[in-house]
């Protein structure tokens, strides 16, 4: 008799230990080690990002943050492979503006979808300015624009990449400004700036912190975003100067679809404290970054005014061509 | 008797108009490049096939003394490792494929000591499980683990 | 002045000798392997430097660079396989060395040739920064396409045999390239729905199957009694004489140097393409070009050099101005940028006692590489002893390990296995898998040169002007020509000298 009393009362116990256990591992988020994963090369921005952000994540999280690369087709390779990695928060990808939202639209197979990667956190913003080098002749935007319109398609400017981030900033220039250039594609930053320094392109559309990094040889006509660039506040907005475009490259991370919204809280909190963080903002602003610290819903609802904003933007170009 | 230049140049030719085919949804600027590689390999197939024509040589692929059975079990062991890989994980398939070729390797005669298999048996498990050290824990590259491991 | 008196003082402080060796150690073993290439192990290795001071992290890396350089011919000379793309011409005489029982002569070659590039390319990474700098920017669109084209040239040289095959192989290569997005357009091209090919086919694990597996198949094709061979036999005084005899040919070190250093400082061209056009350059001027292929140590010393130097080039562009020469010196970029230095003037006055002391590390760095490399030689030679029947399933393992290491991805091993296949039968017809190699590299930079150019010379209104008219672009014309004009000149006077002969022999028979 006594025997099963303590039999039963044993059960009991596992039985409620066991129904607990998935409750206390939930509440250990995360135990082990979360991967990055990069979907460009080392060395780059992306990747340089995230080495700034990793001691801090592992302070905030408690585990290790592995970072990975897959890089590929702009990025494709690894948000594709992000899309269908196991949704359950130990695998996140930095993801970049616009390309995650103009990939699935351009390519039939990109591997992905926007939706599939749900946002956690923005962290950088990088207007995409356009400039010249100092010893050309043109001074300023309109004396820009009024040399194309004499001589058509005859200015060069360099950018990174066919229908990415720069591509899109050329084609909204060219539709706003009536005047027609050439577009060179690069496969990156690095390529564009090299060509454009050694003078074989005229102009050059990038990222900010190019543009900075190399200000004493070159003249920056105008940046896009919404405000004026910090760091170099002389220089005009497309929007002030009359053009309607806000163009620039925005950072931040993901996690695949389906991810627990716990979890992507976690996540997020982790990253706006890095992003609030005064050190790493300081950095940025001096390398010529825009620090942001946008949390997930903000971020979804970002994305989805852009994805509006771009489809848009698309359709016209190509029904105009 | 096969002749090895025709046949190669054929191959060749049939490869560009593969090429040509696929290549016709290629918009203007991503065509160029691969329209002009395609032309010339057309040509230089082209010409291939009419060198072996007209000099035939005949295709020796074996060479004097070739263990041809050996060749094809590895060929057909290498790849049923790497079919194996993202099944049972990479520990097993790897000491499995390195113990088969191991014996595959050795002299006949060596084979059928039991002092061969040992070894082949140890080397395999050594070497797989130290580069899996190396590899997973050192470099931190997950190796396959094998779905039949995974939930 | 001050600083470089600095530096001297610091490269021998006690961290700084040991994170080195631990860098360059580390590269020795990344560079033999196959499959593992210097970036990547850079850009592992960045993480652990933040926590050091930035001189001594950098030390690390450049340890780590120079490492890789000297230990990727290791592979390349023992088993035919380059350990990273620098090292793919050094197969072409690394291994026929090995097969004639010379191993360890060429992996003293090896070390030696690197011990001289090194030092070299750090005197002008020194000395010559900044107008080289303004050189490397100097090279666009047109120039790489040219610089491409005389790349390709070099097929002439390394399937002498049959040129037709070699150029089919080649443009067999350049169609490879093209699988992926497409540079300009944005095309997805001949991936076959498969999305990692988005990316391109992989270098690394095309190499591995191109150069491995045929290796290993062929080795059972023909037995372990064949193999048997070449054993290592140890011989006492190598090192001098090997090193003798490298001494007396100064201009084909300098020369070779000189290429890598070049090549290195063109952004995006690196040790790959600075050791096959070295490898050219040295058999188009030697006295004795049919030893190329067939095991001399002139080849080893050509390739081996440049490949060396080039890590110094690489840094010149990207120190001064802040574009990497080379993939691997944009992760030391990256490195540079979170220790809170930017590229430019100021690191030569700001930071100068960091960025002195990181170039007079590498002085160090190839000293103390030649001697493990060198004296370890005997030790790496005795690995071709390996029982025939546990060193190729060895082989085998590192190329599964090595393809899958790339990007944790399995169809890189699939590819690898594919290609390996490919190239073995492609063999048999006398294809030369150097020349598939060669196309697969340069097919990009030929590629994005020439529709680049066709763009700038649309814009520009005059395409000839823009593809012909530069005088850097002219001289890599002038080259290419050259390269394509030599051998058919030389095949030309070697037919009249066997007339000769065959003559005179003719006359004495008669006579």
């Amino acid at each position: 008799m006594c025997f099963r009393r303590i039999g039963l009362l044993l059960m009991a116990v596992v039985l409620i230990l066991t129904l607990l256990c998935p409750v206390l591992a939930a509440e250990k988020y995360p135990h082990k080690p979360i991967t990055y994963l990069i979907t460009f090369d080392p060395g780059g921005q992306s990747d340089l990002e995230a080495r700034r952000q990793q001691p801090l994540l592992e302070k905030y999280l408690g585990v290790p943050i592995i970072i990975t690369y897959k890089s590929g087709g702009g990025g494709s390779v690894g948000w594709s492979e992000l899309a269908n990695s196991p949704a359950d928060g130990y695998t996140i990808a930095g993801n970049n503006i616009p390309h995650i939202i103009l990939q699935p639209i351009e390519r039939t197979n990109a591997g992905y979808q926007t939706e599939d990667l749900e946002p956690i956190a923005m962290f950088q913003s990088t207007p995409i300015g356009l400039a010249v080098l100092k010893s050309s002749p043109i001074t300023s935007l309109d004396e820009f624009v009024a040399y194309a319109k004499r001589n058509p398609g005859a200015i060069t400017i360099a950018g990174s990449g066919t229908y990415s981030g720069h591509h899109l900033a050329y084609l909204q220039f060219e539709k706003l400004s009536g005047a027609k250039y050439t577009y060179i594609p690069f496969t990156g930053a690095a390529p564009q700036v090299t060509a454009f320094l050694g003078g074989h392109t005229m102009a050059i559309l990038a990222n900010s912190n190019d543009l900075v990094q190399h200000q004493d040889r070159i003249r920056i006509l105008a940046f896009g975003g919404v405000e004026r660039f910090g760091a170099l506040p002389e220089v005009p907005t497309f929007r002030e100067l009359g053009y309607e475009m806000t163009a620039t490259i925005d950072r931040g991370v993901c996690a695949p679809k389906g991810t627990n919204p716990e979890r992507i809280k976690v996540l997020e909190e982790a990253f706006l404290s890095i992003a609030n963080n005064l050190s790493i903002r300081q950095q940025m602003l001096d390398q010529g970054f825009v620090p942001v610290a946008m949390g997930a819903q903000e971020f979804k609802k970002y994305i989805a005014e852009k994805t509006v904003e771009y489809t848009e933007l698309l359709h016209n170009l190509t029904a105009g061509n | 008797m096969v002749n090895s230049d025709s046949l190669s140049g054929l191959a060749i030719l049939a490869l560009s108009y593969i090429g040509y085919y696929q290549s016709q949804g290629f918009t203007y600027y991503s065509k160029i490049f691969v329209s002009w590689v395609l032309i010339i390999l057309a040509v230089l197939g082209g010409t291939l096939l009419i060198k072996g024509l007209v000099s035939p040589k005949a295709l020796q692929f074996w060479t004097e003394g070739a263990k041809i059975r050996s060749v094809v079990l590895t060929v057909l062991i290498l790849a049923g490792y790497t079919a194996l890989l993202p099944i049972i994980g990479f520990i097993i398939s790897s000491i499995a494929m390195f113990f088969t070729l191991c014996l595959l390797l050795a002299s006949p005669p060596k084979r059928r000591s039991v002092r061969t298999w040992v070894y082949a048996l140890v080397v395999s498990c050594t070497i797989t499980l130290l580069f899996d050290l190396v590899f997973r824990h050192a470099l931190l590259v997950p190796l396959p683990v094998g779905s039949i491991f995974v939930g | 002045m001050e600083n470089v008196i600095f530096a001297v003082t610091q490269i021998f402080d006690p961290m700084n000798l040991i994170l080195l060796v631990l860098g360059g150690v580390a590269g020795i073993i990344v560079g033999c392997l196959p499959g593992l290439t210097a970036t990547m192990a850079l850009a592992l290795l960045v993480p652990f430097t933040f926590t050091m001071p930035a001189a001594s992290g950098l030390i690390m890396l450049g340890g780590l660079y120079v490492g890789a350089m000297f230990g990727d011919a290791i592979p390349a000379i023992l088993i035919n396989t380059p350990g990273t793309p620098s090292a793919i011409a050094t197969t072409f005489d690394g291994y026929p060395l090995a097969k004639k029982g010379m191993a360890q002569q060429a992996l003293i070659a090896n070390a030696f040739s690197s011990l001289v590039g090194g030092i070299i390319g750090t005197i002008t990474l020194l000395s010559l920064s900044p107008p080289l700098a303004e050189l490397g920017l100097k090279f666009g669109p047109p120039e790489y396409f040219w610089m491409a084209i005389f790349g390709l040239t070099i097929i002439g040289t390394i399937a002498s045999d049959s040129i037709l095959k070699g150029l089919t192989a080649g443009a067999l290569g350049l169609l490879l390239s093209t699988v992926g997005i497409s540079p300009i357009g944005g095309d997805v091209r001949f991936t076959m729905g498969l999305v990692p090919l988005q990316a391109g086919i992989n270098l690394m694990a095309a190499l591995i199957g191109f150069f491995c597996i045929p290796q290993v198949l062929e080795m059972i094709e023909t037995g372990a009694k064949e193999y048997q061979v070449i054993q290592y036999v140890s011989q006492k005084g190598l090192l001098r004489k090997t090193i003798r005899e490298l001494i007396r040919k100064p201009i084909l070190l300098l020369r070779s140097s000189l290429i890598g250093v070049i090549v290195g400082i063109i952004p995006g061209a690196g040790g790959n393409i600075a050791s096959l056009i070295s490898y050219n350059e040295a058999v188009r001027w030697s006295k004795n070009q049919d030893e190329f292929g067939k095991g001399t140590l002139d080849g080893i010393a050509a390739t081996e050099t440049a490949n060396c130097s080039v890590v110094q080039g690489s840094l010149i562009p990207m120190l001064t101005l802040g574009i990497p020469g080379s993939p691997a010196a944009a992760v030391i970029l990256g490195a540079l940028l979170l220790h809170g230095m930017q590229p430019g003037r100021q690191l030569y006055t700001t930071f100068g006692g960091i960025t002195y002391t990181f170039i007079l590390s590498f002085f160090l760095a190839v000293v103390v590489m030649f001697f493990f490399v060198a004296l370890g030689s005997r030790f790496f030679a005795r690995m071709i002893s390996i029982p025939y029947q546990y060193l190729v399933p060895g082989i085998v393992f590192l190329s599964v390990i090595g393809s899958y290491a790339l990007r944790n991805n399995l169809l890189d091993v699939v590819m690898m296995l594919i290609f390996g296949y490919a190239a073995y039968i492609l063999r048999k017809f006398g294809f030369n898998s150097g020349a598939l190699v060669l196309g697969l590299i340069m097919g990009p930079f030929a590629e994005q040169g020439l529709v680049q150019s066709l763009l700038m010379g649309r814009a520009a209104g005059s395409i000839p002007k823009v593809l012909f008219g530069r005088p850097i672009s002219l001289v890599l014309i002038g080259l290419s020509l050259l390269s394509i004009a030599w051998p058919i000149f030389s095949a030309w006077r070697e037919r009249q000298q066997h007339r000769k002969i065959t003559m005179k022999e003719g006359e004495i028979i008669d006579g």
